[in-house]
């Protein structure tokens, strides 16, 4: 599997956000309408105006590098979006842009170990738990169906796949939960028969991740690791202290 | 009947142009830092603890109102309802810095939260001394037993009087700290409110509420309570919320303590004032000495036609830290406090 293996470089990233602005954007209304079951019906037009924010940032970055991308996208979620929602998605891309570290390209394994760091800050900074009705119930088995797909040795382009089909299946499940957390918890029945819209919003983000990245290797764009020197061999498991010289 | 017009200009600029105007119609007070923050026209004494809070603006007075002497440093006000962003509440930290330390203030809610726990350790990153503290009162949003999950509420009124005073006087990070989680914990509140509110940068409703019926334990954004089902007096209403406020809070016979009557946005003083005349009462009866009682608007849910009913025990510090004197735009306590009736 190691030749068909592709890598993600800041090229990749950049794709992988600028078609999560354009899913987004495509989505904000129906987003929009599921946040005002329970919030202030504003997650939409907040999540679109971040990732506008994101692909105008992008343009002035100075280097492109996975780390530098999402750290882009990370600054954007925490200014634009606002909010609880701002919090937990600038924690996340912010989570996964430090255990990236200074890698210029990135394997399935080394995603899968950074999408896990991402899903800890997350946890860290939210405190919600899987059945909480939250952005939570959509990363964490998206993170869970990396994981494994990276175990399986799969490369980044099933692993996205494989975390988006997690991600979609874990938001759709929120229709039946209620709020346990947030200004959702206040609401009538907490939000019951409605999916939550910041987990939609994350399966939205790896659907959009995972087909750019099917473009770019479809299209012959993505680099190749039998013939890149720079390529992370699964050994360096330790993603914090190997992603910082 | 929600009323959904607003006079506004933009609907988006009303954040912007709403601290503009507050800012200059008080400007011997407050003033606009150079990233939009409300901070002190002349900046407390070096060497002393600054005092910072972020919050999602529609609930003014709070907290543009607060900042001055004798109450807080810096406000960092968020969009309509919207916690303001960890960027925006470092530079708040920064600019409430005069060398000993920083109280980053959070009323509990779920993005003021993440958004300060991003800030904090942003903060610390930077190498600046800043402390963090929860805060919440607000006694429908969790059972007794369960305070740490609880919602921040207009009692927190309390904290910023109290802490304020003790920054103020010389009062280390550390105790300034503690104080702040002593003033929480002897802090009940309770809501009540007729129907909702509008969004007034959407327009839209902030929840489905029935106009007509009485709520307790409405939220500071209008989230929905318990209805109260039947037409309830106002003794009624106050009698049901003090007896639950009184035993979650476990106060007894003895105790004293501040009282606070906060006008949610539409409420008549006369109501207020109908209203207090049950708490006061009600404490005599129950043999609680009153402080002090605060009846006006200082945190708001736009024009909601309800109120914050708030008890927080005091002991011998906290009483005469609530009485030491304070300017801000929306809260005086002046020097001369002597005549106080016991």
């Amino acid at each position: 599997m190691n030749s068909s293996e592709v890598l993600l470089d800041g090229d990749s990233f950049c794709a992988m956000v600028v078609a999560s602005a354009d899913f987004i954007e495509a989505n904000a209304a129906l987003l929009s309408r599921l946040d005002a079951v329970s919030g202030d019906g504003d997650h939409g037009a907040n999540a679109q105006r971040a990732m506008n924010q994101a692909r105008t940032s992008l343009a002035a970055l100075e280097v492109t590098s996975p780390a530098s991308v999402l750290g882009a996208l990370a600054s954007a979620c925490a200014e634009a979006m606002g909010g609880a929602s701002g919090a937990v998605f600038a924690a996340f891309f912010a989570g996964v842009a430090d255990a990236i570290g200074d890698r210029p390209t990135v394997d399935a394994f080394v995603l899968a170990g950074s999408l896990t760091a991402g899903l800890e800050r997350v946890q860290r900074i939210g405190g919600a738990e899987p059945g909480d009705k939250t952005v939570v119930d959509a990363l964490a088995p998206a993170v869970a169906a990396a994981e494994s797909a990276s175990q399986r040795g799969t490369d980044v382009g099933e692993l996205l796949a494989a975390a988006a089909t997690a991600a979609r299946a874990g938001a759709a499940a929120t229709r039946e939960l209620a709020a346990k957390v947030g200004r959702a918890r206040y609401a009538e029945s907490g939000g019951r028969g409605t999916a939550d819209a910041g987990a939609t919003t994350i399966a939205l983000m790896f659907e959009s991740w995972a087909a750019a990245v099917d473009v770019r290797r479809c299209s012959g764009l993505a680099s190749d690791n039998s013939n890149d020197p720079s390529a992370v061999s699964p050994g360096s498991r330790d993603l914090r202290s190997s992603g910082r010289h | 009947m929600v009323r959904t017009r607003r006079l506004v200009n933009d609907p988006t600029e009303i954040v912007p142009e709403m601290l503009e105007g507050y800012v200059a119609a008080n400007r011997h007070l407050i003033r606009l830092d150079d990233h939009g923050n409300v901070v002190r026209a002349h900046p407390k004494a070096h060497g002393k603890v600054g005092l910072v809070i972020g919050n999602g603006s529609g609930h003014e007075p709070a907290m543009i109102g607060w900042i001055g002497p004798g109450l807080l440093d810096v406000n960092v006000a968020g969009p309509i309802f919207t916690a303001p962003g960890p960027a925006a509440l470092t530079r708040g930290i920064e600019a409430a810095d005069r060398g000993a330390g920083v109280l980053l203030c959070v009323s509990q809610h779920a993005g003021d939260v993440m958004n300060a726990r991003l800030a904090f350790e942003e903060a610390l990153v930077r190498q600046l001394r800043v402390e963090m503290v929860l805060l919440y009162d607000d006694v429908s949003s969790a059972p007794k037993g369960q305070e740490h999950k609880r919602r921040g509420g207009a009692g927190l009124f309390f904290v910023w009087k109290i802490v304020g005073a003790l920054a103020e006087g010389g009062g280390s990070l550390s105790e300034c700290k503690e104080m702040a989680e002593r003033v929480r914990d002897g802090v009940r509140t309770l809501t009540a409110a007729f129907g909702t509110v509008v969004n007034p940068a959407s327009g839209e409703p902030l929840a489905s509420v029935d106009d007509d019926h009485l709520v307790v334990g409405v939220g500071v954004h209008g989230e929905s309570g318990r209805d109260t089902g039947g037409d309830l007096s106002a003794h009624e209403l106050v009698q049901h919320m003090m007896s639950r406020l009184l035993d979650d809070g476990s106060f007894t016979a003895g105790d004293q303590v501040c009282v606070l009557l906060n006008n949610s946005g539409a409420m008549t003083v006369m109501e207020l004032s109908v209203l207090y005349r049950s708490v006061h009462t009600i404490l005599a009866e129950s043999e609680i000495g009153v402080h002090r009682v605060w009846i006006g608007s200082y945190a708001t849910t736009q024009d909601l036609a309800g109120f914050a009913l708030s008890v927080c025990r005091v002991d011998d510090e906290m009483r005469r830290l609530y009485d030491a004197p304070a300017t801000g735009a929306a809260f005086a306590m002046p020097a001369r406090h002597d005549v106080v009736a016991r």
